[in-house]
């Protein structure tokens, strides 16, 4: 969809947790440890293709797999580096309406739940009518 | 004299039912104020975000920009 719409969109990526998904929180952790290293996106895409197995190894294995320092990677998940980070997204995400996941704001209005590629065109189209 | 439809329909609703209509009004309204919490965000609110740069794609002049709130699990 970024590269349909290249150059045109931006998509900003927030946490949000639910609080009734007790490994979430760590995984969005994780996520946030392996963007320290740089691989961010890579680190986030193995998470939606493993879910739900956010178990402590699995993230560890995850990002050995891809190359990281298990070490430093470990201490920021054991320190819980990011923590503060992630719950401030969800904080604002809450301020904002958000009460669900995915919840998307497109240019500020709000898509709710998954929907079909052409929803998502017919909102980017939109946004994009609308700023001409 | 013809009654109103609604003065009937009251005197044909038993104690016990009218307890559960107040019990289901009240989810009701508990739903729809819960919806009116799922509101639109004010104009240009998703520009005062905190961005972590890690965590964006796409140029920052783009002219449309997609907040997306995530859970992994």
């Amino acid at each position: 969809m970024l590269k349909e719409y290249d150059g045109r969109v931006r998509l900003i990526y927030k946490d949000f947790p639910l609080p009734s998904h007790s490994l979430a929180m760590p995984a969005h952790e994780a996520a946030r440890c392996a963007g320290e290293q740089g691989r961010y996106w890579a680190y986030h895409d193995v998470l939606f293709e493993r879910q739900p197995r956010f178990e402590r190894d699995d993230l560890v294995g995850y990002a050995v797999n891809l190359d990281l320092d298990r070490e430093r990677f470990e201490r920021c998940l054991d320190d819980h580096t990011f923590r503060a980070a992630v719950e401030a997204d969800f904080a604002e995400g809450r301020e904002l309406g958000v009460r669900s996941t995915p919840t998307f704001l497109i240019n500020g209005k709000p898509l709710v739940g998954a929907h079909p590629l052409e929803n998502f065109r017919a909102a980017i189209d939109d946004a994009l009518r609308a700023r001409r | 004299m013809v009654s109103s439809p609604v003065v009937s329909l009251r005197f044909a609703i038993s104690p016990a039912s009218r307890r559960v209509y107040t019990i289901a009004l009240g989810l009701s309204l508990g739903v729809a104020a819960f919806g009116m919490g799922c509101r639109a965000p004010a104009p240009g609110a998703h520009d005062r975000l905190a961005v972590q740069t890690q965590m964006v794609k796409g140029p920052a002049t783009a002219p449309v920009t997609i907040v997306e709130f995530s859970d992994y699990q």
